[in-house]
């Protein structure tokens, strides 16, 4: 046992070698085998092994290769791209034009991508010319890509909430559908915020897109149809009975491969070019969490979590106040660290805190996805920031952050509207799942 | 160090195409279940050594490519020869940690050999069999790795700028790059 | 100074099991009179996982584990030998065949995993939940019932029914949205993971007791005297008897809650359909032990220990009057 004095020194260290650059994972790992070799004895350290095939081999986990998969393949098959198209089409009109079609295409992209990183990535690498070519000022723009490709976690499939789930034992399926409505939400009050800006400030936009005739508007509608059937497919599947989480997704992938093979885009060279990206990208966030895990059960049978509870439990009367220090917690941290590394570092602390103030844990998943939507678009550390920035490769990056601002005010309104009205989160779970 | 590429890619490429092959079993045991009232009975532990084979042959490649996440906030504003060192101590802690791993996986991979350990679950797999593709994976990502730190010393000799360039923290421009070169190959026009 | 001693307790979801094993190893010290420091967790809560336990023994890294019998056989099937399904299909029988069986039990964990048994009890008889329409055993031929071992898919099998594998935290999805129909748990369990939402007829068909145990490293164990060592056997024979009395009132409560009768007092109340048993359907539970569940358990079991059935008959075979050919 050891106090949170101690657990905080452990604590700092791992920031420590994470700033000085050790890979998230290894920096986790060794922070576990100090604590281990110093505290625990070399039987503990030497449990590395048999705890990582354990950890690897829940089947929850198995769901995270597979939506990166169905992700790459949709990506490389060029359904992003037609669906921003076909979107664009509609919306062009509104006051705030093709502002309101980067929130709705993250929307949709969300759907499908269990990242908001990828989200980002193609979002702005569709939007960013057409919007410079008609002159929309360029802050607005960056602002509403980095903040709407953030829906990419909230809104279901979400690779985020996987994780919460399989290191918290809480059901997958209940912290997808809780993601929907809070997910839908967000997304409106996003529009709601262009719009009202491009009325205050109506010279934010460019010139409207010429309309297309209503016959071809309806013609290229069909740019949506691959991720609407690959979101009936997945959570369709989970609804009705067919398929677990895990299931639906390997059902997502068939159905990516069908799609991508009727568009004719289907490739023994695409195929392989999404494998390796996969892989890698699996494989990196495997690595994190086999570290983690190990992390937990080092500091678990050591006492931290439950010495940082008292700490907390010691500062916070209420679940109220309990929800308001980590929601202060997870800003400021999250301006600091990336959003994976930022979770398997703190669930294993934070969790048992949760359970102490008896908070909902699915509802708590979705509290803490929207709080690592924040920290995604704030300045230093803030990925969708810097993906948006290198996808334009032009000029300063504070238009960025100055234009995704605003939008972490609204996703603060979001936290607080969700503290307010649980239900938000969790009427759909229980309507589903009883 | 680039002709590593090749035996790690040719890896990927296997790891990714059993995961459609996972979909595939997974896909067929949803329709049996469905459609006959039928259960393969091992699809989602099939599943588990997918993914845990994923680890070590994919950790290969991120290696290579640099995929392995770091924070390079203080790091890029660093003298580049305290970089230097860093971004060895960085390849250093990588190979640590995926040489334990997979020493550590070998000694389990033999507790099931000995044991004649089995899966608790209906099919009733042999541990040591799944496990030993586990263990090959983690062996080559360690060898992967141990020879990345090794290459990252030298270079801490001989040439410090060249370490930074080729054990640097991936910068985004980099990533970017490699979005954008995605986005023409699949004929990017788009947004017009 | 104090003795040290590191435990791995049970599932943190089990809270009266959990509360048990607190009290107890809390007043450990108290009890025997031995300056012991304990530090005990919920095995989830420290990321043990229960297939691990006997490895984690015999390595030192935990001193006492709550260990998941089921589980742990993984590693020697021997152990399963305690609580075969369909053997032993009320307490009083399981506590029968567990007596008989704890000598050779703990012979064989001293010697290949380097732990002695502390304890031995069970978490209470596993029946089935289901969200269809059942009035006998014959029923079930034909659903798809969640299966986690192989010789509970065989003895599905025996039954016509189909097995599907499913992780426990998937089942009460599954079981609402018919990817199962049937789970099979403990009255407690299943009542306090709230199964009775999603399912409508209970079948109080008891397969088997899921038998639980906490076990001590031997070098741990060592390093008490003799009369210490027989101070923690009287502190430990304690909790057993608590946790046999638990599994006793405990389901018995929950299987009335569930099926909406009274007395209902620990658990929550719910309103299935009881399914009355007939002799018949126990008849066909010990048919398709004898034939399917038996003959697959030696085939595993021999392959590791030529002599497995044959200490088997000699314990738990006698106890119950049944005989592995
Ligand atoms: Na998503
Ligand atoms: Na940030």
């Amino acid at each position: 046992m050891i106090g949170a004095t101690d657990a905080l020194i452990g604590f700092a260290l791992m920031l420590g070698m994470m700033f000085l650059g050790v890979p998230v994972a290894a920096a986790l790992f060794l922070v576990a085998a100090l604590g281990a070799a110093v505290w625990l004895g070399m039987p503990m350290l030497m449990a590395f092994g048999g705890n990582s095939w354990s950890v690897l081999n829940d089947f929850t986990l198995t769901s995270i290769p597979l939506f990166i998969l169905l992700g790459e393949i949709l990506l490389r098959s060029g359904m992003a791209d037609r669906m921003y198209e076909s979107l664009s089409d509609w919306v062009s009109r509104w006051p705030g034009g093709l502002l309101h079609t980067n929130v709705l295409a993250s929307g949709v992209f969300a759907a499908v991508s269990g990242s908001s990183v990828a989200t980002a990535a193609t979002i702005g690498s569709v939007a960013l010319p057409a919007m410079a070519s008609r002159g929309y000022a360029p802050r607005m723009a960056l602002g509403s890509i980095a903040a709407g490709a953030t829906l990419g976690i909230l809104i279901p499939p979400s690779i985020n909430m996987i994780i919460y789930g399989a290191m918290t034992n809480t059901s997958i399926g209940r912290l997808f559908l809780a993601g929907v409505a809070p997910g839908l939400l967000m997304m409106a009050l996003f529009l709601g915020w262009i719009a009202l800006a491009s009325r205050l400030n109506p010279e934010i936009c460019g010139v409207p897109a010429p309309t297309r005739p209503l016959g071809e508007r309806l013609r290229r509608l069909s740019g949506l149809a691959p991720p609407i059937v690959i979101f009936a497919v997945v959570m369709g599947g989970i609804y009705a009975g067919w398929a677990t989480p895990t299931e639906a997704a390997a059902l997502g992938v068939l159905a990516a491969v069908a799609l991508a093979a009727l568009a004719r885009r289907l490739s023994v060279t695409m195929l392989h070019q999404a494998f390796e990206a996969t892989v890698r990208l699996s494989a990196m966030i495997l690595l994190i969490l086999v570290a983690a895990q190990f992390l937990n059960f080092v500091i678990g049978v050591m006492g931290v979590p439950q010495a940082m509870t008292r700490l907390v439990a010691a500062m916070a009367g209420s679940p109220l106040e309990a929800l308001l220090l980590l929601t202060l917690f997870y800003l400021v941290i999250g301006c600091f660290l990336e959003t994976l590394s930022m979770m398997v570092a703190t669930i294993p602390v934070v969790f048992p805190i949760v359970v102490h103030f008896g908070i909902d844990p699915v509802w708590f998943g979705v509290f803490l996805v929207i709080l690592m939507e924040v920290a995604l678009i704030t300045p230093p550390i803030g990925m969708n920031l810097y993906v948006v920035q290198g996808v334009r490769g032009e000029g300063p990056i504070s238009d960025v952050i100055r234009g995704a601002a605003p939008f972490v005010l609204v996703m603060l309104a979001m936290v607080a509207l969700l503290i307010a009205l649980p239900q938000l989160a969790l009427w759909l779970p229980d309507r589903v799942f009883g | 160090m680039g002709l590593l590429r090749i035996p790690a890619r040719w890896a990927a490429l296997a790891a990714g195409w059993s995961l459609l092959g996972l979909s595939a079993l997974i896909g067929l045991e949803v329709a049996l279940r469905k459609v006959f009232n039928a259960s393969l009975q091992g699809a989602d532990e099939m599943g588990g050594y997918v993914v845990a084979c994923v680890v070590g042959f994919g950790g290969a490649l991120a290696t290579l490519d640099r995929a392995h996440t770091r924070i390079d906030l203080l790091l890029e504003r660093l003298p580049a020869g305290l970089r230097a060192g860093l971004n060895a101590a960085a390849a250093l802690s990588l190979a640590a940690m995926a040489g334990f791993l997979a020493l550590r996986g070998w000694a389990t991979m033999r507790e099931s050999v000995d044991y004649r350990s089995l899966s608790g679950t209906p099919l009733q797999t042999p541990l040591w069999a799944p496990q030993a593709v586990w263990v090959a994976g983690l062996a080559f990502f360690a060898s992967v790795a141990l020879a990345a730190a090794l290459h990252a010393l030298a270079l801490l000799a001989l040439d410090r700028g060249a370490l930074n360039r080729r054990y640097g923290a991936r910068t985004l421009s980099e990533e970017i790059a490699e979005e954008r070169a995605s986005l023409s190959d699949r004929g990017g026009d788009a947004g017009a | 100074d104090a003795v040290a001693l590191r435990v791995a307790g049970n599932f943190s979801q089990n809270q009266k099991h959990i509360a048990i094993e607190q009290a107890r190893f809390d007043g450990l010290a108290e009890a025997t009179g031995i300056d012991v420091a304990v530090n005990y967790n919920p095995m989830d809560v420290v990321g043990v996982k229960a297939p691990d336990a006997l490895r984690l023994l015999k390595s030192g890294a935990f001193d006492v584990m709550s260990v998941q019998i089921g589980m742990a056989s993984r590693d020697d099937p021997f152990f399963e030998g305690v609580d075969l399904i369909g053997v032993s299909t009320d307490l009083d029988a399981l506590r029968k065949a567990v007596d008989a069986y704890r000598g050779v039990f703990d012979a064989r964990l001293q010697e290949k995993f380097n732990a002695k048994v502390l304890t031995l009890w069970p978490f209470g008889p596993q029946m089935f939940y289901c969200n269809h329409e059942i009035a006998s055993l014959d029923d079930i031929a034909g659903l798809k019932v969640r299966s986690f071992t192989p010789s509970m898919s065989a003895l599905l099998e025996a039954f016509g029914a189909t097995p599907v594998t499913l992780q426990f935290s998937e089942v009460y999805p599954a079981l609402q949205k018919g990817v199962a129909s049937c789970g099979v748990t403990s009255p407690t369990s299943g009542n306090s993971g709230k199964w009775p939402e999603v399912t409508t007829h209970f079948l109080p068909l008891s397969v088997s007791g899921s038998v639980q145990g906490h076990f001590i490293n031997l070098d741990a164990w060592n390093r008490f005297d003799a009369a210490q060592k027989t101070a923690l056997e009287t502190a430990f024979k304690a909790m057993e008897d608590d946790l046999w009395a638990l599994a006793a009132a405990a389901n018995n409560d929950a299987i009335r809650c569930n099926t909406g009768q009274e007395p209902c007092e620990q658990h929550t109340k719910f309103d299935m359909t009881l399914v009355k048993l007939s002799p018949e359907d126990e008849a066909k539970l010990k048919a398709a032990t004898t034939g399917a569940v038996l003959p697959i358990w030696k085939e595993t079991c021999n392959a590791v220990s030529a002599d497995c059935t044959a200490t088997w008959n000699a314990t738990v075979g006698a106890a119950v009057g049944l005989k592995i050919e």
